[in-house]
């Protein structure tokens, strides 16, 4: 009887370590990659899907837009009903690679440039090339070529920025200075062209008794972008280009970077930007800014609606000042990259709801929206806030001065880069040991990335 | 009870009446004891939550051991432990004293204020006291008024401060719950022993070390347990209210738990420090109980 109720118990328990599988096992991705798209998909292609549910996920972010795609995709292609998932973008990062690999997957979905998000998603196998896309419906000359790298991976996901394109954006989302025009002119500061002007006017600023950069970094990111701004005006943005994308050699150690850190701190030490940032969040300083705190504005084009709803016709927005190289540079990318799934049953159906929100013709319809469609074509801005946005944003694709961001080049670079910067901006630690700690990181990568 | 103890009823038993908690007992195994298992089992894998895992043995918590940043945070989890549960108790411990000796007019309502923390969603909590610590908030403000502007600052944002600011805000959503089951306890304070004892002439002090306490021993060591596993594996508020900032003065066991697992896709590394947190706060909570069978023998 004891040995009978023993072997139950044991049964019991090696069934729950039993029930316990290799991970991942049952994973593994059914690549639909035989279907190769040569021309651009027709009405009649996607008909002949019969009726059937198109899942989309996408970043809450682009919601406006959905409203504008959707309705007009589903007239133009009447057997297809678009299922839209939308979500918060941290939420969206989270869960759309075990989505992706999951089963049933969803057939579009937004991802997010670098190894973190896009490159496990290339490198699972879970999203199709789009190189044969992008031919058919000749991307390459609504859009730079030049820019398609921070979509493109090799096959097995270990090399980025060359090799197949895996997505794609028709916006561009850049950091840029908002400014408070008003301020500007009874300061009396004129706006300035360059970084060395830019410093004086924050100078005149601080004098003045103002506050010359509105900053609030609690989030940890938005200092990163701040320190993007400074760091494009001193080192080449190639250089922090092949940083990102893990180009062999690469050294996040060098002097111009170490200048940038050292006037950003020297900035912090002069009381330039919001008093106790740190405690500040992202979305508290911007509706700070707009309501007509602080002279500047450090931030993403994407707070170009809460800012211009707030400042009105006293918003203003430029590219970053440049340095001695005259370029303009900072962080900043194409928008969050559109993939199909490789598993998708409906690809005629993907291919035709990724190319229509490409398609040069909607761009005019982005820009309504205040977005920046990173097309080349010149659109007519609906203000003067967004023509300022179309006008950097020029400056900066035209510079080939978009750094993306440096925590693209990890899957942990985001956690030891924003709370290493939180460290260095309260002068816990020098120059020289972020520098370290960021290069550490991306060497431990790099060495177990290649084996 | 001793080894040959439990043995004995394991093998005597009357098995059939297991029938009547089978049903709490599949629950249970399925929502508690089968996450558990499969969380012991993926700390041994490497996996990504996309490729195939690879069993990678103990190397997982060699790695989580190996990372000076866990220490430290666990080392933040101590703090915590006297401001969400040694400092509440102690908070909660004087309202009782107080309440037993000094009768208020609507005392009911008082408790209903003062538990109101408790129930609060713990987000709405940890957002409310950014606004309150902020640069600009109300507590600057007064500090302000009162010609103490030098100390002023951002509480979460500054590295000196941004730990006690988090441990205040945990002191103020527990105290409830302590001053709430210690007074329930002390309900059963018959008042004739009051009244002797006061008529005996004693004073505070002694009403509190040798009534208050031996009679809600009970209440302290519950409220010690929940507070102090609510310590331990907090993630929350510190998420909502620094997100383990500013640097990482302020980072938890928790917050490395949800960044592996569903940030950086460290499953492996994840399950590890789960088990690694799990056994920390079950030894804990074991001595506790420990401490407190031995009391009551």
């Amino acid at each position: 009887m004891f040995k009978k109720r023993l072997g139950i118990l044991f049964a019991i328990v090696t069934l729950m370590i039993t029930g316990c599988s290799s991970p991942g096992s049952d994973t593994g991705s059914k690549a639909n990659t035989a279907d190769v798209i040569s021309q651009p998909v027709t009405v009649e292609e996607v008909a002949a899907l019969g009726d059937i549910t198109l899942d989309v996920w996408a970043d809450a972010g682009e919601e406006k837009t959905m409203k504008i795609l959707v309705p007009k995709y589903e007239a133009m292609y009447p057997n297809v009903k678009v299922n839209l998932t939308l979500k918060g973008f941290d939420d969206l990062m989270k869960t759309v690679v075990p989505a992706l690999a999951g089963d049933p997957a969803p057939d579009v979905v937004q991802g997010n440039q670098g190894y973190g998000v896009d490159g496990a998603l290339v490198k699972g196998g879970l999203i199709r090339k789009l190189t044969d896309v992008s031919t058919a419906y000749n991307w390459g000359s609504a859009y730079n070529p030049d820019d398609f790298g921070q979509f493109s991976w090799s096959e097995d996901g270990s090399q980025y920025g060359t090799g197949e394109l895996y997505g794609m954006s028709p916006v561009g989302e850049f950091v840029g200075v908002f400014y408070n025009k008003k301020k500007l002119a009874k300061l009396g500061i004129t706006l300035p062209n360059t970084f060395d002007e830019f410093a004086t006017a924050l100078e005149k600023a601080k004098k003045a008794g103002e506050t010359p950069i509105i900053l609030g970094n609690s989030d940890k990111w938005p200092a990163t972008h701040v320190f993007g701004l400074i760091q494009g005006a001193f080192t080449p943005a190639s250089e922090t280009k092949d940083l990102i994308t893990g180009k062999a050699g690469s050294s996040f150690i060098s002097s111009t970077n170490e200048t940038a850190l050292n006037t950003m701190r020297d900035w912090i030490t002069k009381g330039y930007f919001t008093k106790g940032f740190d405690g500040v969040s992202a979305d508290d300083a911007t509706a700070k800014f707009a309501a007509g705190n602080g002279l500047f504005y450090m931030g993403g084009t994407w707070f170009g609606g809460t800012i211009g709803e707030g400042l009105g016709e006293d918003a203003g927005f430029m590219a970053n000042p440049p340095g001695a190289s005259g370029k303009h540079a900072g962080t900043g990318s194409y928008g969050l990259g559109w993939h199909i799934s490789s598993k998708t049953d409906a690809l005629a159906a993907s291919v035709a709801f990724v190319a229509m929100i490409m398609d040069p013709a909607f761009a005019p319809s982005l820009a309504s929206l205040d977005r920046i469609p990173s097309a080349t074509a010149t659109l007519e801005a609906s203000s003067a806030l967004l023509k300022d946005m179309q006008d950097a944003g020029k400056k900066m694709f035209q510079d080939a001065g978009l750094t993306f961001y440096l925590d693209w080049s990890t899957d942990t670079m985001y956690d030891v880069y924003t709370a290493k910067l939180q460290e260095f901006m309260a002068g816990k630690i020098k120059a020289a040991e972020i520098m370290q700690a960021i290069q550490d990181n991306w060497d431990t990568f790099q060495k177990s990335r290649n084996g | 009870m001793s080894l040959k103890k439990l043995m004995w009823r394991f093998r005597y038993a009357e098995w059939s009446s297991l029938l009547f908690i089978a049903p709490a007992i599949l629950l249970f195994s399925i929502f508690v004891v089968y996450p558990i298992f499969q969380t012991i089992w993926l700390s041994f894998w490497k996996w990504d939550r996309i490729s195939p895992g690879v069993w990678v043995g103990l190397d997982n918590y060699k790695k989580v051991l190996s990372n000076p940043e866990i220490y430290s945070a666990f080392s933040h989890s101590l703090v915590f432990v006297l401001f969400y549960s040694l400092i509440p108790i102690a908070v909660g411990l004087l309202i009782t004293l107080l309440l037993l000796r000094v009768k208020i007019r609507g005392e009911s309502f008082f408790r209903a204020i003062l538990f109101l923390p408790q129930i609060i969603s713990t987000v709405v909590v940890a957002i409310s006291w950014r606004w309150i610590y902020a640069a600009d908030g109300p507590i600057n403000s007064l500090l302000t008024k009162f010609g103490a502007e030098k100390i002023t600052t951002a509480w979460l944002g500054n590295f000196d401060t941004s730990l006690i600011a988090v441990g205040i805000i945990g002191t103020w959503i527990n105290y409830g719950l302590a001053m709430i089951l210690f007074l329930s306890g002390a309900q059963r304070i018959s008042q004739d022993l009051l009244d002797a004892d006061r008529i005996d002439g004693a004073n505070m002090r002694q009403e509190f070390r040798y009534i208050l306490i031996p009679s809600i021993k009970g209440e302290i060591s519950i409220v010690l347990i929940i507070t102090l596993t609510f310590a331990l594996r907090n993630f929350d508020i510190v998420w909502n209210a620094t997100q383990g900032g500013p640097g990482n003065s302020t980072n938890v066991p928790s917050l490395f738990i949800y960044k592996s697992a569903f940030v950086n896709r460290y499953v492996g590394e994840a399950a590890a420090t789960s088990f690694l947190l799990a056994i920390v706060i079950l030894s804990v909570t074991g001595l506790l109980l420990l401490a407190r069978k031995e009391s009551n023998d």
